[in-house]
């Protein structure tokens, strides 16, 4: 790790390079299933990132955000696909996707924002139900949805002609449409993040910091905390009918059965595991939450070799893990596994202890 | 006519069986402040203990007399939730108390998957049956049918919750947790042993809850694992309707919750013109609350304003 | 003193005016009325539990007043949000100090300028020239409130690892960034010893003067009320029982009476 952190500059080269070759690398020794986990990888980064905005940078518990990732999904969906006989262009939808989830953020905020943070938890929650309960019912008697079936045959993202489909070829190298894929939701990453970076470091993000820490004092020192908050949970939103909206595109169909309940909640773990308010560790968070369903796959293997038989599904451990791991990860390292220093402190009351040892550790250095 | 008056029965029904449950979390906040979010997970698994606990009674004695069934369903299921109320407190709600607000919000949603998984592992994902075990009888109020488990419902919350009533109004116990919700730290000073209050309220609270899955699961013939999501989220809105933290205001919520959505499940195809349906029953839950929160964020009969300093 | 006096010819700042506030059943102000002139340190003394953080609580906008009104510079500020009393000029400090225990010294005070600048999230995003200026005079200007309240060297610390003491100075510089004409200090020198009373009383003095200040200052020390308040208002029991010069309020047997418990 010394080695790294002493050369800032080599290592971001040598992440860069890994990051460049990762599908390629990942297809060579995994297979291709692989590289479209590491797609779902990056989309589910994009929504922790934009779920942390709220969560660890307002401290806004907001537990329906899978509910803008469907509005962005089935955004797309309406206006490039067969059901509407629209195709227009991504650069088009998605920009008016993020803004059509972000409208619903505001709608939802905005009565709910100026009251205190538990009825949001428990707002956004029944919120997150009744977009999914609307999508799929609005089936009849105007077939918006098509209901549970959910909507298929939706365009892939294009470039002019250049579309992202089958397998191209540059330079007698193959590069199948989940590659492109994967360097399209890169980029899409690095930009969440930088964005991400910028607010928490600007006049915005040390107003959520205020309300944060106290909300009373933050309007006292003459924050608007109410449409601070919004904001946050609008830009929340943002991210998250932008990760729909590439999502619909990436995987051609979709339908209310990915915007249940359990992603909102499986995202809400990717932050509190990984750090809340600290961009690395929800980068954590996401990889380890995306990954660990497929190693947990192996545990059915286990059991079918000690066992002989697959006593317990593991897809159905996957979430009492996670409710596990919610409670532990509160009641004995609040902060995170890879938590900002700021957070540590705030989440922890030993932080606070450790931070004077850290301080006077450094005294001594000197 | 008679519609209407159906509709207004079947949502007393409903209603009084949310009130049960909004007082869970009406006493809970009232102390805590805490939404206890695993609170209508607590009324799932009463409602699967007790199916249990009936079925295998079915399955020695068959000719059993099925109100003895149930009862007997009951009277295990009560003391289950009761003791998982107790447990849920201790494990991932007291160490927090004086933890950031976040932080017991979000052990309390880690609870209440846990409680729903550990449902679905042990009784599966199907629907679980309410053994056909009760006397079917049938009256006819006002042109409206009403059942005999209809009747028995609303008579058996009402009792309930005048029991609460008067445990809250004129017990030791109660004028305990009244002093709490004032103040903890005055309570404490006063002789109160605020511990013991909370754990007391919790049980309680999950004791109301275990009958209200029973109801519940009796009156739509079955339960499931994911049943107290919904649930819960109802409970809740009804809580927040009558003003949270007020008791009285949780069973006049939880009752009026139950009127508005029958009628509105039962007319809204009529007022959309059929553009919705009753499918979209559970939604007027929220809205309620949404418009609550909008007009009156203290709830009808809630004195404490929602944003306090 | 004299300073005081010629700014005491100058126009009235803020003028409260038959306030009542009640929770519940319960008056916690009962017509309550106050004139503060540009430039004055107004003193508001009473017991415990008199209505003088409640009256703050109203001026500033974290309470609606249940009857009259409240004007600064002839501008209605109740019943407005809290941001909009504080972009009228009307800066406070908490009795239990509110700073952002977990943020430095520095964005703490950076906070305050929140209100007087604009940046918003496609300026934070962009990161453009405009928004760099902007930042860097928030930051300057943070930096220089904090030389001017004695905190100088401390930017870098967390707030809430600051001594009770310098929380006291760190509240009022960020009160003072939102750039007030009015500063409320709710108990600035409780729990201090005298010799800190005595610095802090020379603090407010020197910001009036730099920062043309009025300042409205709940306190219980007499002493120091004495020494730097040009008026004083007495509350008990939400009501105005006296108002003066000090010397006027100190022989006040109305005053003698409440605070010695006689009267009632």
């Amino acid at each position: 790790m010394l080695f790294f952190r002493e050369r800032p500059r080599i290592s971001l080269l040598l992440l860069a390079i890994l990051l460049a070759v990762l599908p390629f690398l990942t297809s060579g020794l995994l297979g291709n299933s692989w590289v479209r986990l590491l797609d779902f990888v990056l989309l589910y980064i994009l929504l922790a990132i934009g779920l942390n905005l709220v969560v660890g940078y307002a401290g806004l518990l907001d537990l329906g955000y899978i509910a803008f990732y469907a509005l962005g999904a089935y955004f797309y969906a309406w206006l490039a696909s067969p059901h509407f006989g629209l195709h227009l262009p991504f650069w088009i939808i998605l920009p008016l996707g993020t803004l059509f989830a972000a409208a619903f953020g505001f709608i939802l905020g905005a009565p709910t924002l100026r009251l205190r943070g538990d009825y949001l938890a428990i707002v956004t929650l029944g919120f997150g139900e009744i977009i999914r309960i609307f999508m799929n019912n609005l089936n009849a008697p105007v077939n918006l949805t098509n209901g549970p079936q959910g909507m298929d045959l939706i365009d892939p993202i294009s470039f002019g002609g250049f579309a992202f489909s089958g397998t191209h070829t540059f330079l007698d190298i193959k590069v199948p449409a989940i590659h492109l894929y994967y360097y399209l939701f890169l980029a899409f990453t690095l930009l969440a993040i930088l964005v991400a970076y910028r607010l928490q470091d600007s006049r915005i993000g040390r107003a959520w910091a205020a309300i944060r820490e106290d909300e009373v004092a933050a309007a006292a020192t003459g924050i608007n905390t109410r449409n601070i908050k919004l904001l946050a949970f609008a830009m929340g939103a943002t991210f998250g009918g932008l990760a729909g909206g590439l999502f619909a595109s990436f995987q051609g169909f979709i339908s209310p059965e990915s915007f249940n309940l359990f992603e909102s909640i499986m995202i809400l773990c990717m932050i509190v595991l990984g750090g809340m308010g600290h961009i690395p560790g929800v980068i954590l968070g996401a990889v380890l939450l995306t990954i660990l369903p497929e190693a947990l796959r192996y545990i059915g293997d286990l059991q079918r070799a000690w066992l002989g038989e697959v006593i317990v599904d593991p897809s159905d451990l996957r979430m009492l893990l996670f409710g596990i791991a919610l409670v532990l990860m509160m009641l004995f390292r609040p902060a995170g596994l890879w938590p900002s220093r700021q957070r540590k402190r705030e989440l922890t009351a030993e932080g606070e202890i450790a931070a004077h040892e850290q301080e006077s550790l450094h005294d001594a250095q000197r | 006519m008679d519609i209407f008056t159906q509709q207004i029965i079947n949502g007393l029904v409903l209603g009084s069986i949310y009130a049960l449950v909004a007082l869970g979390y009406t006493m809970v906040y009232g102390i805590l402040e805490l939404i206890n979010f695993a609170h209508g997970e607590v009324t799932m698994m009463g409602a699967m203990v007790a199916l249990a606990v009936m079925g295998a009674i079915l399955g020695v004695a068959p000719n059993m007399p099925g109100i003895l069934v149930v009862v007997s369903g009951a009277l295990l299921a009560i003391p289950a939730c009761m003791l998982l109320g107790f447990a849920i407190e201790r494990v991932a709600y007291r160490p927090l108390r004086h933890a950031p607000r976040l932080a017991p919000l979000i052990t309390a949603i880690g609870v209440s998957i846990i409680l729903q998984n550990v449902a679905m592992l042990v009784w599966g994902r199907q629907y679980i049956p309410f053994p056909e075990i009760l006397p079917k009888s049938t009256f006819t109020v006002f042109g409206a049918h009403i059942t005999g488990l209809q009747i028995f419902i609303i008579v058996l919350s009402a009792l309930v919750m005048s029991g609460l009533w008067w445990l809250v109004q004129r017990t030791r116990l109660g004028r305990a947790m009244r002093a709490c919700a004032q103040s903890r730290e005055v309570a404490s000073l006063m002789g109160v042993n605020v511990n013991k209050v909370i754990s007391l309220t919790f049980v309680i609270g999950s004791a109301l809850a275990a009958i209200a899955g029973l109801m519940v699961s009796a009156y739509y013939g079955l339960a499931h694992y994911y049943m107290g999501f919904m649930l819960g989220l109802k409970a809740f809105s009804a809580a927040v309707l009558g003003g949270i933290g007020n008791i009285a205001g949780a069973m006049l919520g939880g009752l009026l919750l139950g009127v508005i959505e029958a009628l509105g499940a039962g007319y809204i195809g009529d007022i959309t013109g059929g553009f919705l349906g009753s499918h979209y029953q559970d939604v007027f839950a929220f809205f309620v609350l949404i418009a609550v929160l909008v007009f009156r964020p203290s709830g009808l009969l809630g004195e404490r304003v929602a944003t306090r300093a | 003193m004299h300073n005081a006096e010629v700014r005491a010819q100058e126009n009235t700042l803020l003028v409260v005016d038959q306030v009542g506030k009640q929770f519940g059943g319960l008056s916690a102000l009962n017509n309550v009325s106050l004139s503060v002139r540009a430039g004055e340190i107004y003193g508001l003394i009473g017991p415990n539990g008199a209505g003088k953080t409640t009256l703050f609580n109203c001026m500033t906008g974290l309470y609606t007043v249940s009857s009259g009104a409240i004007h600064l510079n002839d501008v209605a500020v109740h019943n407005h949000k809290p941001h909009e009393v504080v972009a009228r000029g009307f800066a406070r400090t908490f009795q239990n100090i509110r700073l952002f225990a977990n943020m430095t010294v520095l964005e703490n005070v950076m906070v305050g300028r929140h209100i007087r600048s604009q940046a918003g999230v496609l300026g934070a995003v962009l990161r453009n020239a405009l928004t760099r200026a902007e930042e860097k005079n928030i930051r300057e200007r943070a930096l220089y409130l904090l030389s001017r309240v004695g905190l100088d060297g401390k930017a870098q610390h967390l707030a809430g690892h600051l001594s009770y003491g310098l929380q006291r100075r760190l509240e009022i510089a960020r009160a003072l960034a939102t750039d007030p004409s009015i500063l409320a200090l709710d108990e600035p020198v409780a729990g201090m010893n005298p010799s800190e009373r005595r610095d802090m009383g020379e603090l407010f003095l020197r910001l009036r003067e730099e920062f043309r200040l009025t300042i409205l200052l709940i306190e219980h020390d007499v002493k120091l009320v004495m020494c730097v308040c040009d008026k004083l208002a007495v509350l008990d029991y939400g009501c105005k029982i006296s108002e003066g010069t000090p010397q006027v309020v100190q022989r006040d047997p109305a005053v003698i009476a409440a605070y010695l418990g006689g009267g009632k």
